[in-house]
């Protein structure tokens, strides 16, 4: 499967412990077409010189001080999920609730980009980069009562590389799979069909999410349609009313120790307005995505507090660099020139997002340096795009909605395009539009500018860039500017080939090649906006845009 | 002598009993038979406005633009993968044969799945239509009411101050923004006072906010066609014989004009009902309540085609029903119409 900047996040868990030591992408960081090995094991390797090496353990969820409430929490959610199978459909937005709230995956991923065992105690590679062999931890209990085994994860994984359920996430996380063979009731061995680095990266996603087999044969769940997820999480679903809400409520058993609140309740609320009032109004703890332009009002509001955390998701304009329009890299320069981006981000984006400087977003990897942002100066925009002889008529194709401000933004951007003389106009499209839009392949596209907001599934760069290379390109990839670069494809293809720090110093110097190249117009990282009562303690935003609930406490 | 004129007596009497039964009998019939004919025609109308219905939805979703197995697989999802999911939404299919499955699905009462949720269309729309229909009545019945009473005052009071409130209120009615609304009585009555939640169908105050949000629009509306309607039958010719006759004014009003105002009305009101028995989609929205219109949104948005197809047609038929009832009560209200025929 060709892999690139999704455009959802896909597949993180809660991440509470987070860091950031070295220059890389921590964790798992490769790409699916050429493997290397994980930064943990590499460097365990090159330490002990031994083939294989234990992997971290997983740092257990800290029990609440304390009493725990009789009370759920209720937090507001924007959209609903595509449904609760973990391999058919619970992806949906990055938001989706069943995510480490209910089910759990092997590995788990969050803010610090770290990869981390979760449902692994530990692990080990062997020297030719095919097995993985796996502890469990031990006493995890599923939500029926029945123990976490190795036939489970077995059961589970099986049942997600299963062809019926087919998709993204499903493949993104089984593809690497050639067998799983179980060894006693904690240890499994994965077998790949060739070397990937990024296994654990893409045993933290949904679709890989551990299930009780047992819980398959009671209804209203099936084979074919676990609607009522079975897991270890340490809530357990209760219902999904689509479009309503989502209802779970405290297992007691949970391995990391019953979390606070008694239940969790997911409402699905459309209306920004009405998620902030649900707030002030004390029918709800949390609201993801309140009205931006409230946020400063609410910043200064003592009964809530306001999170407004950066995220991975890149918002981008692609050029195809492919069309005569484009293939000047003039042209690409002034565009990107042209625009004020921290004026869109101070008036249009009410300050939820930062000021694009790289490739990838900081929230990737803080520690690789960014070559960027590239200044606002029309002047010289205006010059280059004299000197490149450039008469630009473009129209820029955005979502409505899809994500935040996008058509306001896009709207703007043309703004400033028309302040140096470019015709631009914009396109607003529809979801659905959208996805088939992203799908045109090369000879269709022309000199279409697309706005678009990209998140690698889990923190990765090879992950986030390997939609730079020619193989990428729609439909097969999302290489939506159809960079066809030597120099960054040659860069590439070396840094999928080294092992640990100087394999994620490498991507971030592909990072800077690409960046060089001009693919896009790069506008900003987005932040993702919370407001929760002030009494609440424990929440987090992580970097792929999911909020973690899990922890929290109220001092009310 | 007047034996005889007594026995003639009863037996005129007789025959006219008899006779006025057969008349009444008759006129039961020929009403039956019209009535009968009156829904025949009106059936076979919109089995054919239903057919339409099912071709116009069909070709809109269509045309919309989209991939439907894209959206369904993912933005990142292989070619394969989107392949795969065409072939599981049916849609590998001619557009003929999908027509075809779809229209023998409506006959079997089978309105397909929907590919988000993977729960069939029709357990989706009835989970959800206790919600609109609750919406709609109380929406309907308040509105109704206080937009009758308002439009009576106003006719009444004709050219005073009160009719220039009303006239206002009237005008406001229908120019709000529903929208803006919601989200003021929700800023007022929710979070600043705290009276009534601000979202959610799980309360018995729950409706309170979401009714009133929707009810202003028919308020306005009922209460400017009551006003001038019962203006048109005050003016008339009956109403001025009554009143030459002794009536009072107010029997006037009541027993003779608000009948024959009525049926301009009860249109408004019906038409009112039928939409929003389709889903009030802003005021769902604003409030949260789980009720039809959103979930048509989200499906449009998503081309869960399933599930647009299906709440098509059943908008369709809900609106059709409604119509044929507001076309049975102005027979119960003018039976001139009935005589007329």
């Amino acid at each position: 499967m060709a892999r690139g900047h999704s455009e959802e996040v896909q597949g993180s868990e809660r991440q509470r412990a987070s860091g950031h030591t070295r220059r890389t992408w921590p964790g798992n960081a490769g790409t699916g077409r050429r493997r290397g090995r994980t930064l943990v094991v590499a460097l365990a390797v090159a330490a002990t010189g031994l083939p294989t090496a234990a992997a971290m353990a997983g740092t257990a969820p800290s029990e609440p001080a304390g009493e725990l409430s009789d009370d759920p929490i209720r937090v507001a959610i924007p959209a609903d999920s595509g449904g609760t199978d973990p391999v058919a459909g619970a992806t949906g937005p990055p938001s989706n609730p069943m995510r480490g709230n209910v089910v759990e995956m092997l590995f788990r991923s969050g803010r610090g980009s770290e990869i981390e065992p979760w449902l692994v105690d530990s692990y080990e590679l062997s020297d030719d980069q095919l097995e993985y062999t796996m502890t469990l931890r031990d006493g995890v209990l599923f939500h029926d009562g029945t123990p976490l085994t190795a036939e489970a994860v077995k059961w589970s994984l099986e049942r997600a590389a299963d062809e019926q359920f087919a998709g993204f996430s499903t493949g993104l996380a089984t593809d690497p799979i050639a067998s799983i063979e179980v060894v006693d009731d904690l240890t499994f061995v994965i077998t790949v069909s060739e070397p990937t680095p990024d296994l654990e990266g893409r045993l933290a996603t949904i679709a890989s999410g551990i299930l009780s087999p047992a819980g398959a044969e009671e209804a209203p769940n099936n084979y074919e349609a676990y609607v009522a997820p079975v897991s270890t999480g340490p809530y357990r679903f209760v219902e999904r009313v689509p479009d309503e809400r989502f209802v779970f409520e405290r297992f007691g058993d949970y391995w990391g120790g019953a979390p606070y609140f008694a239940a969790q309740e997911w409402m699905i609320v459309p209306e920004a307005a009405t998620r902030e009032s649900l707030v002030l109004a004390g029918d709800a703890d949390a609201a993801v995505s309140p009205p931006l332009a409230d946020l400063s009002a609410l910043d200064s509001n003592e009964s809530v507090q306001v999170l407004n955390e950066p995220t991975a998701r890149l918002i981008a304009i692609q050029m195809n660099v492919q069309d005569p329009a484009f293939s000047d890299i003039r042209v690409r320069e002034a565009l990107n020139l042209a625009v004020d981006k921290q004026a869109i981000i101070d008036t249009v984006m009410f300050g939820t997002g930062d000021v694009a400087a790289s490739t990838v977003a900081n929230a990737i990897d803080p520690t690789c340096e960014a070559p960027g942002p590239w200044p606002y100066d029309p002047e010289r925009a205006q010059a280059l795009l004299d000197e490149a002889g450039a008469d630009l008529s473009v129209t820029i194709t955005t979502p409505g909605g899809r994500y935040v401000q996008d058509a306001e933004a896009a709207n703007a951007v043309a703004a400033y395009l028309r302040e140096v003389g470019v015709d631009a106009g914009v396109e607003v499209v529809d979801t659905a539009r959208f996805f088939e839009i992203l799908a045109t392949p090369l000879e269709n596209v022309g000199s279409r500018l697309l706005l678009t907001g990209s998140a690698p599934a889990y923190a990765d760069g090879g992950f986030a860039l390997a939609g730079f290379v020619p193989e990428g390109f729609p439909p097969a990839g999302t290489n939506y500017s159809f960079v066809d670069s030597d120099l960054v494809t040659e860069s590439y293809e070396a840094a999928d080939a080294l092992l640990g720090d100087d394999r994620q110093a490498a991507f971030c110097e592909t990072a800077v090649l690409i960046w060089e190249e001009i693919p896009s117009v790069y506008l900003w990282t987005q932040r993702f906006p919370v407001i929760a009562a002030a009494d609440l303690t424990g929440i987090a935003v992580e970097f792929d845009e999911r909020l973690d609930v899990v922890g929290a406490q109220s001092d009310a | 002598m007047s034996l005889q004129l007594a026995v003639d007596r009863d037996t005129i009497d007789r025959v006219a009993a008899a006779e006025r039964s057969r008349a009444r009998r008759q006129r039961q019939l020929a009403t039956a038979r019209w009535a009968a004919s009156f829904i025949g025609r009106r059936l076979a109308v919109s089995l054919l406005s239903i057919w339409i219905v099912t071709l116009g939805i069909f070709g809109l979703v269509r045309v919309l633009g989209g991939d439907v197995a894209r959206t369904s697989a993912g933005p990142d999802a292989s070619p394969a993968q989107v392949e795969a999911a065409r072939i599981r939404l049916g849609l590998d299919r001619s557009l003929p044969e999908q027509y075809v499955d779809f229209v023998s699905g409506i006959v079997t009462g089978d309105l397909g799945e929907s590919y988000r949720t993977g729960t069939p269309v029709w357990d989706e729309i009835t989970a959800r239509l206790p919600a609109t229909l609750k919406l709609a009545v109380a929406a309907t019945a308040f509105g109704s009411l206080v937009g009758l009473v308002l439009g009576g005052i106003a006719a009444v009071k004709r050219g005073t101050w009160v009719d220039s409130v009303v006239s206002f209120i009237g005008i406001a009615g229908i120019s709000i923004p529903v929208f803006w609304l919601g989200l003021m009585l929700i800023s007022l009555l929710a979070v600043t006072y705290n009276v009534f939640p601000v979202t959610g169908d799980d309360e018995p105050l729950s409706i309170v906010l979401p009714a009133l949000t929707v009810s202003v629009f028919p308020i306005g509306l009922v209460t400017r066609m009551t006003r001038a309607s019962l203006l048109d039958t005050l003016g008339s010719d009956y109403a001025r014989t009554a009143r030459s006759k002794g009536t009072s004014r107010p029997a006037v009003i009541v027993r003779h004009c608000l009948r024959n105002a009525a049926i301009p009305v009860v249109t408004v009101i019906g038409l009112q009902f039928g939409a929003l028995l389709g889903g009030a989609v802003l005021v769902e929205s604003v409030y949260a309540w789980p009720g039809l219109g959103r979930y048509l949104v989200g499906a449009v948005e998503t081309r869960d085609i399933a599930v647009v197809q299906g709440l098509a047609v059943v908008f369709a038929v809900v609106f059709i029903v409604v119509n044929l009832a507001v076309d049975l009560l102005y027979v119960a209200i003018d039976p001139r119409l009935r005589d007329n025929r």
